[in-house]
């Protein structure tokens, strides 16, 4: 059993540990001390030990059940032997008894004893082997008292043991009698007369004589058998009779043998060798026979059994952990080799990892290599794209600034601080900012920027920098908080000043550019005006040559004054045509005045009379109302109508002859204006270039400028009208002038 | 054909100053003009079979001066075409020459020059008058002949003496100048050299 004690204590610590290893596995709670995770040795450790720990426990449980049946069935086997030799030594002792008895029985055995009875007792002390026989009389008379030979005078009959003769009226047989030298035990039967016990038959005999007995069992030569009689005494004993005969048992056996009729124990034999006993006890004599059974006989085996599954186990074990140390460690080394590489990800740092010893890791390497050439990738992409807007915003010359309103600092871009004149390292305040805004514009800075709200979170604005000519665009937008608390304004800059320059170039260039396209189409009309002064310039030559042929003859008079009336008319002719161009040709600014749009394109059809006759265009009017008055200067107006009229006698170029018609009309518009439409069928418009054709220089015609209609786009603003272009019936073009209607007293 | 005519100057111009101008300037020069506003007017009214010459715009709307040119080409008219021009265009102006136009002039036009064009105009109809004569009256003759004359005619046109036209024709020579006889006088021609220039001018 301590056994047991000691092999359960052995496998219930081995269990504790496995399951407080495996508990340290268990996440531990927030709060508690940061603890190190366990690392992959010591999880293989724990894997290994709760590998092999388990079988070793159900290996030790099956042997030391088994152990345990095998020691229930020689304990079976060995009390059964015990009580076999208990069985014995009641024969044995029974045997005297009979004898005994069968002397006491006979008629001679009176208490006046018969020489022939003693002659019998004679004989019974040889046959019976008994130490001596004595027949003590109820008085306590010994009676008669022989012994064999050599052996003294026969020891009287114990009182006690004659008492519980009389007493039984049966045979008794006394424990050992310790104070003969030779350890004595007595067996009495009562002498019976007419069924009174009158004497008691006495023998006694030596515990020697039982040893034979016990050497008769062919035990095997380390066992210890015993006779041990009512008081614990060794009566007999398998080895060293002489030495321990007498002697009492250990007192833990004969506890037990008080209590119990048979049983087993461990103890230490009286000779000191440990062993397992087992008894059984008479129920006639109440003596017993123990068995010593030395404990190394049982338990080595089963030591030798436990020690080399131990050992199996501490082998496996030791190969496990060796194993698991080792790869352990394999894994570790590859997992750790990964730890470097991983965190220069996204760094500079070429990641180069060698082939791994482990599969996983290796996987996981390779994807860090590719991770790390898509980042790199990823990352001059980004530097590209970076550098890209840089310099894109360096040739734009943006100027970024963020401010917070956490602090009272602005940071700003390295072209934002030359924009405004600040060093690289000065601090940016927003008051430092503010103080070189031009104050003419510092208001409205001030108020844009201090104004921002959830609602209208951007601005966009132009201001000029104090005591420069730099005109700055500012472009912004506000972040703001949940709780609509203002945290920061983003804003890029641009330095404008050469647009805002050209812009104002522009506006002060664009009489000018009004002028010179007035020219250029002046220049296209230049064969028209040849013809135009050509006509009445040949009209008055030859009625003044005409004239002065006249006055040589002699029928003068009316005739002359005819021919010279005409040739002054011819003159006064050229004389208007030369005045109309020059008109058209002058850059001055001519103030407006009233005019009827009517008139105005009549003069304009006049100017193109032979331009239209040589493209062979024809030009309807049938649908100019009137009178039509407008404020306006006529000039440009003229030139508004030419323009148009020539831009649809340029897109019938294509067409037939007899379609070749310019429809002009006229007639009052909406909202108090005159509506004056040029409608051709030529080639037409796509309704995407209806806008397009009043940008600068965008044309249709293979050779146009691309001003014209810009040009009268221009009068038209600059005369509070519109012009816009249509689409009529049959794919005809119309365009569109609307000018405010000016009545004639107003 | 045989009235004596005085040659006209036929003046076409859309502008009405210009045409009153210049019909103006040749009465005075003492020409005999007459004004058209259009040529349409002129083809419509005008007999083309007389002397005279025309001066014409090259630019008019409807039919202008080149269409003209070529109208009157068709209609096989002999008045020579003087162009008047304001717009001193070169290109016009050789199309027009290469058109068979007498001549090409600038607005505005000086008298003398203009009246310069005109005499050598009237000079060329003239002499085309005189050949369109002689050749209607070869023609004439021509047409008398019997085929037998006609073919002594031309056999003694390229210069055969009276003995090879007879060898070439089978027949003798008696016959022959008996044929000749006939064709000289049938085509009023004084002498072999008339003859020779009447064939070739009812041949061109």
């Amino acid at each position: 059993l301590p056994f047991f004690i000691d092999a359960y204590a052995l496998v219930r610590a081995y269990l504790l540990e496995v399951v407080r290893h495996l508990m340290a596995l268990w996440p531990r709670r927030v709060g508690t001390v940061d603890r190190q995770p366990p690392g992959v040795s010591r999880l293989m450790f724990i894997v290994v030990l709760a590998g092999v720990l388990p079988p070793l426990a159900v290996t030790v449980a099956l042997i030391l059940t088994a152990y345990n049946q095998e020691q229930a069935r020689l304990s079976a086997a060995a009390i059964g032997r015990a009580r076999a030799l208990v069985a014995a030594v009641d024969r044995d002792i029974g045997a005297t008894q009979v004898a005994l008895a069968t002397l006491a029985s006979g008629k001679d055995s009176t208490p006046e004893t018969s020489v022939l009875f003693q002659d019998r007792v004679r004989d019974a002390l040889v046959t019976m082997e008994v130490e001596s026989i004595s027949i003590t009389k109820l008085n306590g008379h010994i009676q008669l008292a022989l012994s064999k030979e050599g052996t003294g005078t026969a020891p009287p009959c114990d009182d006690a043991l004659q008492a519980s003769v009389i007493t039984l009226g049966r045979a008794v047989v006394s424990d050992l009698d310790q104070g003969a030298p030779l350890h004595r035990f007595a067996v009495a039967v009562p002498v019976l007369r007419d069924g009174r016990v009158r004497a008691v038959l006495h023998a006694t005999r030596t515990g020697d004589q039982l040893v034979g007995l016990l050497l008769e069992q062919r035990l095997p030569p380390q066992w210890r058998a015993a006779v041990v009689d009512r008081n614990g005494r060794v009566v007999a004993r398998s080895h060293d009779q002489s030495r321990f005969s007498g002697r009492l048992v250990t007192d833990d056996l004969l506890l037990k043998m008080q209590h119990s009729v048979e049983g087993d124990l461990r103890t230490v034999t009286l000779d000191g060798i440990a062993v397992s006993s087992f008894y059984s006890s008479s129920s006639l004599s109440g003596w017993s026979v123990v068995l010593g059974i030395p404990r190394a006989e049982f338990d080595d085996e089963l030591y030798a059994l436990l020690a080399l599954v131990l050992c199996a186990a501490a082998v496996a074990s030791a190969l496990g952990l060796g194993l698991a140390y080792r790869y352990g460690t394999l894994i570790a080394r590859a997992v750790e080799a990964l730890v470097g590489p991983a965190g220069s990800l996204g760094t500079e740092a070429a990641v180069v990892i060698a082939r791994l010893p482990l599969a996983e890791a290796d996987a996981v390497g390779q994807a860090l290599v590719r991770t790390q050439q898509k980042l790199t990738c990823m990352q001059a992409a980004m530097r590209e794209s970076e550098q890209r807007l840089a310099l894109a915003a360096e040739a734009a010359e943006l100027g970024f600034w963020v401010r917070e309103t956490a602090g009272d600092g602005i940071w700003a871009s390295c072209r934002w601080r030359v924009l405004f004149g600040f060093d690289a390292s000065e601090q940016i305040t927003f008051d430092a900012v503010q103080a070189r805004i031009d104050p003419r514009d510092r208001d409205i800075w001030t108020a844009t920027l201090t104004g921002l709200s959830a609602a209208l979170p951007s601005y966009d604005m132009q201001y000029r920098i104090a005591g420069t000519a730099c005109w700055i665009a500012s472009r912004g937008r506000a972040e703001f908080g949940p709780a609509g608390d203002l945290i920061k304004v983003r804003g890029v800059s641009l330095n404008i000043t050469a647009r805002k320059l050209a812009e104002l170039a522009l506006m002060a260039q664009q009489d000018e550019l009004i002028h010179l396209a007035r020219v250029s189409v002046l220049g296209q009309l230049s064969a028209t005006l040849a013809h135009e002064l050509g006509q009445p310039l040949t009209a008055l030559l030859s009625n003044l040559q005409a004239g002065r042929r006249m006055l040589h003859t002699a029928a003068a008079g009316m005739l002359v004054d005819d021919a010279l009336c005409d040739a002054e008319a011819d003159a006064q002719r050229a004389a208007a045509i030369v005045y109309r161009w020059r008109q058209l040709a002058a850059p001055r600014v001519v103030p407006h005045k009233v005019l009827e749009l009517g008139a105005v394109i009549a003069a304009a059809l006049r100017v193109l009379r032979s331009e239209l006759a040589a493209r062979k265009v024809q030009v309807d009017c049938s649908a100019v109302l009137g009178p039509a008055h407008v404020l306006g200067d006529e000039v440009q107006l003229q030139q508004l109508v030419i323009n148009l009229i020539l831009n649809a006698s340029d897109a019938l170029a294509t067409v037939t002859e007899p379609e070749r018609t310019v429809c002009v009309q006229l007639y009052a518009g909406a909202h108090q204006t005159w509506e004056l439409v040029v409608i051709d069928h030529g080639k037409g418009l796509l309704e995407s270039e209806w806008e397009q054709v009043f940008t600068p220089f965008f044309s249709t015609k293979e050779h146009g400028m691309g001003l014209g209609l810009t040009i009268c786009r221009t009068i038209a603003l600059a005369h509070r009208g519109a012009i816009w272009a249509s689409e009529g019936l049959a794919r005809a073009t119309r365009f569109h002038v609307s000018l405010p209607r000016q009545d004639n007293d107003g | 054909m045989g009235e004596a005519l005085s040659p006209t100057v036929f003046i076409l111009d859309d502008d009405e100053h210009v045409l009153k101008g210049l019909t103006r300037l040749l009465k005075a020069g003492g020409l005999h003009a007459m004004a058209f506003i259009s040529a349409v007017t002129f083809l419509e009214r005008q007999d083309l079979d007389v002397p005279g010459c025309i001066i014409v715009d090259l630019k008019m709307p409807g039919i202008d001066g080149l269409a003209l040119q070529g109208e009157l080409t068709r209609l096989r008219c002999m008045l020579p075409l003087i162009f008047l021009t304001a717009h001193g265009d070169v290109a016009s102006g050789v199309a027009a020459v290469k058109a068979g136009a007498l001549d090409y002039l600038a607005k505005p036009v000086d008298a003398q020059v203009l009246f310069a064009a005109v005499a050598s105009a009237f000079a060329q109809n003239t002499a085309r008058r005189t050949a369109f004569a002689r050749r209607q009256e070869a023609l004439r003759g021509l047409a008398q002949l019997t085929p037998r004359e006609h073919e002594v005619m031309l056999l003694v046109a390229e210069g055969m003496l009276n003995k090879q036209v007879g060898a070439q024709l089978g027949i003798t020579e008696k016959t022959v100048k008996l044929h000749r006889a006939k064709v000289m006088k049938k085509m009023g021609a004084h002498s072999l050299a008339m003859l020779v220039r009447m064939v070739d001018l009812a041949a061109a």
